[in-house]
């Protein structure tokens, strides 16, 4: 029987193992389009020409694999359709309480998209930083965006940045991204219902918190990690870290389910034996 | 020589099995190592954020004579500071009355529409899609059943016992919901685990992995010499 002091040890030496075998032996788990990522997908296709986007991060770096995927293939959507004309930019901001380590994830998804070359900084993109505050930022935002954040990340004041012309308020965008792996309320609260469309890429365990809004229109569409995210992929035409991480997922989460059996099967076994 | 990105596929590599380290030896040197430096970063981007945000948004409107907002706010933040000062702890105390009130004024103000009056209209019973009405009686089931789980003010046993039935019922549709949470957060944990385990098995990762694993046979066949002796 192996010691009590190394079970732990060998449970996530194994959970690792699983995790990572699919990166190394690819199963080919069949993985086929659900409604939600093809909403998610048509509500950016069909956005009017000439709109402006607003991606609000909230997660952190250390969400990186988790909501950075995503995100990023959101980007990979959006940047044909700046380049083509249909919609003018992007606008990255972040309103999160741990603002400081989300622009580090703003940054990293904009170099894995390769944006700054892709896209011409100020006319077609922006970085607008952190704007301190969460939920009173946000509010300032909604009713006067310019006072709210009136210089860039880099220091460049907003009236010398093409890509905010004409926006005043909140609702002057026309499609508002979330990025976060916490619940929306605040977000609802402050923009939901102000004539932005609203999508939220979202934490799996935030989707039951989440649904409320999307039952009632409030927010239009969502993306979740890896399953919905490797969908998504799909429909936008690439095989990125969502795809790869898919697979992992199914065999983890195949090893929880075993090993909740085994430890239920365990615990019977010895409540027989004490009887 | 190595591109950037191979130098730090290197380092990511090497910082993941210095954490996993933790997994065989407990708290080691290079656990320690790594804990130490990952607070350290986390402290340092979250100063730097705040000393840039203090720069741009107190010190930067003040330098070019623009005293209002920046000026009540920048007394605002140093009566904050206050607390640490026991005489002078009253001062900080406004400010984080201050606060609250704004914080719940700009809270309460959107509320209403959002959170209360639309989340009352209740989805058909009696729509073509049968999962669809079997989901919406669900829903409206669990609601019901969770608000009489947290009314107090009713003795269970009212109503012949049927409260306590309901309540009963609005219990296990909780731990449903808790038992969903919870399985997101191992799932961010997978997959966290499956993202940082890439590094380790992909190009120029897993020469580190490879290093890493002769070192940790070498230690572990040195400490049984070790103690055999």
């Amino acid at each position: 029987m192996i010691k009590r002091e190394y079970q732990d040890s060998i449970v996530y030496i194994l959970f690792i193992f699983v995790a990572i075998l699919p990166v190394v032996y690819p199963l080919g788990i069949p993985n086929s389009v659900t409604p939600a990522a093809t909403d998610y997908y048509n509500a950016i296709k069909g956005l009017p020409q000439g709109s402006v986007v607003l991606i609000e991060v909230y997660s952190d770096i250390r969400a990186w694999f988790t909501m950075g995927p995503s995100t990023v293939a959101t980007i990979k959507q959006l940047i044909p359709m700046i380049q083509g004309g249909q919609i003018k930019g992007i606008v990255f901001t972040t309103t999160s309480d741990a603002g400081p380590l989300s622009i580090p994830l703003i940054e990293r998804m904009a170099t894995a998209t390769d944006v700054s070359s892709k896209l011409k900084y100020g006319d077609q993109w922006a970085l607008m930083g952190w704007i301190p505050g969460f939920e009173t930022a946000q509010a300032q935002m909604a009713q006067d965006f310019r006072a709210a954040v009136p210089r860039d990340y880099y220091g460049t004041a907003i009236d010398q940045l093409p890509i905010l012309n004409g926006i005043k308020k909140i609702s002057d965008f026309q499609l508002i991204i979330i990025n976060s792996d916490s619940n929306l309320d605040a977000y609802v609260r402050q923009w939901g219902g102000k004539g932005p469309k609203i999508l939220a890429n979202i934490d799996i365990s935030v989707l039951a918190l989440t649904k409320p809004y999307l039952d009632r229109g409030i927010i239009n569409g969502y993306m979740t990690p890896v399953k919905l995210t490797s969908e998504y992929e799909k429909l936008v035409g690439f095989s990125g870290f969502g795809s790869a991480l898919n697979e992992g997922q199914s065999t983890v989460q195949v090893y929880i389910v075993l090993l909740i059996i085994a430890a239920n099967v365990i615990y019977f076994r010895e409540r027989q034996r004490k009887k | 020589m190595a591109s950037y990105v191979e130098v730090e596929s290197i380092f990511y590599a090497a910082i993941v099995l210095m954490t996993w380290s933790w997994l065989y030896k407990g708290d080691n040197p290079f656990y320690k190592i790594i804990e130490h430096a990952t607070i350290g970063l986390f402290l340092a981007v979250s100063a730097q954020g705040v000393i840039q945000a203090i720069q741009t948004r107190i010190v930067g409107p003040l330098t070019v004579g623009a005293l209002f907002p920046a000026l009540p706010f920048l007394m605002l933040g140093i009566f904050t500071l206050t607390r640490m000062v026991p005489k002078l702890r009253f001062m900080s105390i406004w400010v984080i009355a201050l606060m609250s009130g704004v914080g719940t004024g700009v809270a309460v103000k959107g509320v209403v529409i959002p959170m209360i009056i639309k989340q009352t209209i209740i989805n058909p019973w009696t729509s073509p899609n049968i999962f669809s009405n079997i989901n919406n009686v669900l829903v409206w089931v669990a609601t019901i059943t969770t608000l009489i789980y947290f009314v107090y003010s009713i003795k269970r046993e009212a109503f012949g016992g049927v409260v306590r039935v309901l309540a009963e019922i609005g219990r296990i549709f909780m731990m449903l919901g808790f038992g969903v949470v919870l399985a997101g957060f191992l799932f961010v944990a997978g997959i966290n685990v499956t993202g940082v385990g890439t590094y380790l098995v992909q190009y120029p990762g897993y020469y580190v992995t490879a290093i890493g694993t002769v070192i940790l046979i070498g230690y572990i066949i040195w400490s049984r010499n070790h103690q055999k002796k």
